[in-house]
């Protein structure tokens, strides 16, 4: 207790120097930026800004790509109250009644609500961080390579839960992923593999320009087969403060939906969008008026708001303890920390403290800084909605262009987005989400390199897998959860929540 | 641009893209060492990811001639070859003369991908966007690309 309260002062000594408050501001600012403008994710958003953090120094990259990812769930419930388009999947289900509320002139109100409960959620989901993450990091450490290949097969099987779409073709997407993530030097001999005689290929496939090529460039196109053209229904945002007897009303949703966000985030596979929409469904269980939910209900706003807002600070908890992924966002944070020269997994909490208790230190000044930025200033962000796509998607190709040139000063990275792109968009149109694919090419050469090496340990027999309790364990649960989503009541249920992690 | 539906064309076309790139993987592994499980060669994991992906390709692709499925989605062609395009103008010009017509060049392909946007604005953006790049990214940043020809 004494110690995590040290080392978290140490965190705070991390985050507030000049350089570093800076960086968690402008994180913050980015996320809440594209959480209010629909078409501009944070996969995307995070992928574009990688190559810009490559000047800074490890902790002020991770602190700033942080607050693009959490600052984002602030940002996404604004649009969905006010004009019904949720900037963020996360806030899909905020629409609902956040919108009604805003019809019924209590926009201020709804506002209000969604950025306290945000702020609570992101504050509880942060202390969460700090007490369980070295413990957590401290079992993680007596895994041995088969426990560790176990559990990447089991973050590998989650991911498909997250996907969207046929469970068949995201297993394959997964597969397909690995696959790419073989292309380049083979680490034991030092021979190039599939890299079809490409020097380029040879340190592997750019991972920046795989991130861009399929969520920047292939959104874009996709963002452009649609009308865009937004008819701003806007509301009149009243007084942000909310009466005593709102906040009373939403006391219980933000408990509830600050636990099962926290709780969702570090389940792999559960993530935020689904911590919200979870959220929304058990407060209506609970409410002895469910009757008024969609009609308004400021429980409908609190809950999911608390929920997506927990989860996301949450799922950096299995990324940061055992260096395990759990969505496409925490698979960009693997990228930017391998970028960085560091690689995730139990030891980032013993050999980079700065690293972990700066980032954990950030969270807390980087969710005061969203609810300054969010409440008060909230009227700028909805003039920002007035930024036509048409503008917006220019932006956009010319920065993933100048990006993915940046990270090597090659040219060739250019054209490996333009082929990304061209897949990612093919993949949509047949029913195939990228999301586990880019999660299968983070985890690919980690996942072969454990394999080996358990095979070494095992005499080339198998069967090793099935021996360590643990490995056993992860094993057993990914083939449950296998199972479990291709049960019909659970894919119905996946059927409605989206990608976009 | 409408592609004829076999039946199930969302299985047949997936089950077709991955089958292909799971050959052409192949084709390369045959050249690597496989190795045994105790002493594996750099083919070794290769090999197996690729006749799993193989195998999950074939099986869609069989499912989408056998069962009737989801049709495969509209294909924008316009937006999507011009898109790409603007890209593949944005690498060809960089290096030859230099970021500030790489980037005009981009945002007037890439304009004409949007059916809502008006050629002359989507000009005056580039040519901010393209100020803009040259003084965050070649001037702060450090990017070493010339800015004109």
């Amino acid at each position: 207790m004494i110690d995590t309260l040290l080392l978290l002062g140490h965190g705070f000594a991390v985050v507030l120097t000049p350089e570093n408050l800076l960086f968690c501001l402008i994180g913050a600012l980015c996320g809440t930026l594209i959480g209010v403008l629909p078409g501009l994710g944070p996969v995307a958003t995070i992928s574009l800004l990688l190559p810009a953090t490559f000047a800074l120094e490890p902790v002020g990259a991770i602190i700033m790509l942080s607050g693009i990812y959490y600052g984002a769930q602030y940002g996404g419930s604004t649009t969905a109250i006010l004009v019904n388009i949720p900037g963020e999947s996360t806030s899909v289900v905020t629409a609902i009644d956040g919108y009604r509320m805003a019809q019924q002139g209590k926009a201020g109100e709804a506002l209000a609500i969604a950025a306290i409960g945000s702020f609570i959620a992101g504050c509880f989901g942060t202390v969460v961080i700090a007490f369980a993450g070295p413990p957590l990091s401290r079992i993680a450490q007596s895994f041995t390579s088969p426990d560790y290949f176990s559990l990447m097969v089991f973050g590998l099987v989650s991911a498909v839960v997250l996907a969207n779409g046929s469970l068949f073709r995201a297993v394959a997407m997964i597969v397909l992923g690995l696959l790419l993530g073989m292309i380049g030097m083979d680490v034991n001999t030092g021979m190039p593999r599939l890299t079809g005689n490409f020097v380029e290929l040879s340190d592997g496939v750019s991972f920046v320009a795989m991130a861009l090529g399929l969520f920047g460039v292939a959104e874009v196109i996709c963002n452009l087969e649609e009308d865009t053209s937004r008819s701003l229904n806007q509301a009149r945002i009243t007084s942000l403060w909310p009466s005593w007897s709102v906040l009373k009303a939403s006391r219980g949703a933000i408990t509830r939906g600050t636990l099962l966000g926290s709780l969702f985030g570090v389940l792999p596979g559960g993530g935020a969008t689904m911590a919200a929409f979870s959220a929304y469904a058990l407060e209506k269980r609970v409410s002895r008026t469910p009757s008024r939910f969609g009609k308004g209900a400021i429980e409908g706003v609190a809950a999911p708001e608390s929920a997506n807002n927990a989860a996301a600070q949450t799922s950096y908890i299995p990324l940061l303890t055992m260096g395990l992924p759990t969505s496409a966002t925490m698979a960009l944070m693997v990228g930017a920390l391998t970028l960085h020269g560091i690689a995730p997994g139990p030891t980032v909490i013993t050999r980079q403290p700065d690293l972990f208790w700066g980032l954990v230190a950030s969270m807390f000044v980087g969710n005061i800084m969203l609810i300054i930025i969010n409440l008060p200033m909230i009227g700028l962000w909805v003039r920002l909605l007035k930024l036509p796509y048409r503008f917006l998607y220019l932006l956009i190709v010319v920065v993933s262009a100048i990006g993915v040139y940046s990270v090597n000063n090659s040219v060739f990275d250019i054209y490996l987005m333009i082929g990304f792109g061209l897949l990612g968009y093919i993949l949509r149109k047949l029913d195939a989400e990228p999301a586990p694919m880019l999660m299968g090419f983070v985890l690919g050469p980690m996942l072969e390199e454990n394999f080996r090496r358990s095979l070494i340990t095992g005499r080339g027999d198998p069967f090793v897998f099935f021996e360590r309790p643990i490995s056993l364990a992860f094993l057993l649960l990914s083939a449950a959860l296998l199972v479990s989503v291709a049960l019909p009541f659970i894919r119905k249920r996946r059927e409605v929540i989206f990608q976009e992690e | 641009m409408k592609i004829t539906v076999l039946r199930g064309g969302v299985d047949f076309y997936s089950g077709l893209l991955l089958v292909s790139i799971a050959a052409a993987a192949l084709w390369y592994i045959t050249s690597l060492e496989i190795g045994t499980a105790l002493e594996m060669g750099p083919g070794y994991f290769p090999l197996g990811i690729a006749l799993v992906l193989g195998g999950m390709g074939l099986f869609l692709l069989v499912r989408g001639l056998m069962v009737e499925g989801a049709p495969v989605g509209r294909i924008d062609a316009r937006a999507m070859g011009l898109i790409l395009l603007s890209f593949l103008a944005f690498a060809l010009l960089l290096d030859r003369f230099g970021i500030v017509i790489a980037i005009l060049a981009q945002v007037a392909i890439a304009s004409l991908a949007s059916r809502e946007a008006v050629f002359w604005q989507s000009l005056i953006f580039g040519a901010v966007l393209a100020a803009g790049s040259t003084i965050l990214f070649v001037w702060l940043l450090g990017i070493p690309v010339s800015v004109l020809p």
